[in-house]
């Protein structure tokens, strides 16, 4: 479904990726672990249009993403949930669904607000309070939300974990796997290896390069995961 | 950012009513000022003034406040704004005031639409300039494009006309300020809820979110430009009936800081913030003509003072005021609850 062909990608001077591929198979859990700048936010931006690799290709069910901006990679169906959460904090639960759909069709955006609300019983209640006044938890799960609202094949998650409490953060993942299992493939970047428990397959980064890929289960094993995130 | 929409949820209704209340209030005071100071043409220039500032830093709120962009020179759309109505009025001196002002407005649209293109690129102190050099430039182009200008003399600006009826009165000019102000604010006031309103904070709060969501946040940028563009020029045009007059020393740098001064004291995204922001600065703006260059001093001092005591701006005192008394509340049920010994 997914393909990422020996991309690279640089900010300015810095080369935050060399040579990375990966892969995820339709209706796969793929976990994407590192440290601090081993560059999996890149990653993601890469996929999702929000970072121009300068070498190698990004493949959506077999097409070559080059030229599509992020608008049109989530028309094709691919959705990022960004870092950091980033809920519009003065807007409501509703209106924050409302801008994840901002590409819908008026008619079926309320509709949509509300079949996604149906994975998330506890943003229901506080649809008409301000993003802002949730807690951590909650803020991840409307970030998620959101980003479900174009109903995606592909999800692309940016530490979701970030600042959660390790109970929150089960919750949060428990979610992700409920969506997963309803047919969307899964592409979770983070540094809790709690997402190995989750994941069918991981692939873990150092300073940009692919350390370590393999079955979850293998990678969690691993001594060299130990050393990747020690540098 | 704004505090005051980060409501509790139990204030709410009580918040909304409020809001219709002050909105009920403003809306008859508008109406009835000229009858009860209709004889007074000082008291009612000024609250035309008044009026027609609060639409120029509203439309400067929409790209300061919730499109989280800067600008230093609205004055210089205002300017394209007045010049453009002026013109087309001395071409055509009987157009209806409607045609006049949509001229007025599309041209300065167009000016916003041409300084929202470098934004892609620019943001922070670089836009800053760019636009400061747009609020500068204006007024020298309007000095020497003398062949539509007049030059420094400026162009005397001809009373509006509906029909045979032309708005040249004080009282005129005041009422036709007043219903422009009054729709262009329900139309940005409605536009702020559509999916374009939404992308516009959207993209104050994180342009990389709101490209995650699919919004395009160059052309985001560009429209917002636009729109506040499109209100400077409404502004604008009306800036000249009121002045009777456009010409280039009625635009100054001055003037675009004011507009960006009144969006501050009003508060940040917040309409009624504006409206109160620029009615405050007017107001203390005619104070200081007995104290002949010292109107900059007395205006930043009140800018500095409303700041010191509310950072929020204007806009921020009922809900820190709400704030204040539910913690109040709270207090005093704690100390009531261990007053009576109902412990658990």
């Amino acid at each position: 479904m997914l393909t990422v062909d020996s991309i690279d990608c640089s900010y300015g001077p810095v080369q935050a990726l060399m040579g990375l591929s990966l892969e995820a198979t339709d209706g796969a859990f793929i976990a994407i672990l590192g440290a601090n700048g081993a560059g999996k936010s890149t990653t993601l931006k890469a996929i999702a249009g929000l970072v121009r690799p300068t070498r190698g290709r990004v493949l959506f069910r077999g097409r070559n993403l080059a030229r599509l901006g992020p608008e049109r990679r989530l028309s094709l169906g691919i959705a990022l949930c960004p870092e950091g959460r980033r809920v519009f904090p003065d807007f409501t639960v509703a209106e924050n669904l409302r801008v994840g759909g901002h590409r819908l069709n008026r008619r079926v955006l309320g509709d949509r607000v509300d079949q996604t609300l149906q994975l998330f019983p506890a943003l229901k209640d506080r649809m008409g309070q301000s993003a802002g006044s949730l807690s951590g938890g909650e803020q991840q799960m409307l970030a998620i939300a959101r980003a479900l609202m174009t109903e995606p094949s592909l999800l692309l998650l940016d530490e979701p974990s970030l600042g959660l409490a390790p109970m929150i953060t089960r919750q949060v993942f428990d979610a992700v796997d409920g969506i997963r299992k309803q047919g969307t493939t899964v592409v979770l970047v983070e540094q809790n290896r709690l997402a190995l428990r989750y994941a069918d397959y991981a692939y873990v980064l150092g300073n940009g390069r692919l350390r370590l890929e393999g079955p979850a289960g293998e990678v969690q094993d691993d001594e060299r995961l130990r050393s990747a995130y020690l540098g | 950012m704004s505090p005051a929409s980060r409501t509790v949820p139990g204030g709410r209704a009580a918040a909304r009513i409020a809001q219709w209340a002050m909105v009920g209030a403003v809306v008859v005071i508008g109406v009835l000022f000229p009858q009860v100071y209709g004889q007074d043409f000082y008291a009612v220039t000024i609250a035309t003034e008044c009026i027609v500032y609060a639409l120029i830093t509203i439309s400067l709120n929409l790209l300061v406040g919730y499109g989280g962009q800067i600008s230093l020179g609205q004055a210089g759309l205002v300017a394209i704004g007045g010049y453009a109505g002026a013109y087309i009025l001395e071409k055509v001196p009987s157009l209806p005031f409607p045609v006049e002002l949509a001229f007025a407005a599309v041209l300065t649209t167009i000016a916003g639409l041409i300084l929202g293109l470098p934004t892609g690129r620019l943001r922070g102190h670089y836009l800053a300039v760019v636009t400061l050099g747009l609020g500068v430039a204006i007024p020298q182009i309007a000095l020497n494009l003398t062949s539509i200008t007049n030059g420094r003399t400026g162009l005397i600006v001809n009373p509006a006309s509906i029909g045979s009826l032309a708005l040249a009165s004080p009282v005129a000019i005041y009422y036709m300020c007043f219903v422009v102000t009054c729709l262009s604010v329900i139309a940005i006031h409605s536009l702020l809820k559509t999916r374009t309103g939404r992308a516009f904070m959207a993209v104050r709060d994180s342009e990389q979110a709101a490209a995650a969501m699919g919004i395009n946040v160059q052309r985001t940028k560009i429209t917002l430009f636009a729109v506040s563009a499109f209100f400077a020029g409404i502004g604008g045009d009306l800036f000249g009936h009121l002045q009777n007059l456009v010409a280039p020393g009625a635009f100054p740098f001055s003037l675009s800081l004011f507009f960006l001064a009144a969006v501050i004291v009003g508060g940040s995204a917040s309409l009624p913030g504006s409206v109160i922001g620029a009615i405050l600065l007017v107001l203390a703006d005619t104070q200081t003509t007995s104290l002949p260059g010292f109107e900059p001093v007395v205006v930043g001092g009140v800018v500095v003072l409303v700041l010191l005591i509310i950072p929020g701006g204007l806009a921020a005192v009922p809900a820190t005021l709400m704030r204040l008394r539910s913690r109040q509340g709270r207090r005093r049920a704690r100390t009531g609850s261990l007053a009576s010994g109902a412990g658990d």
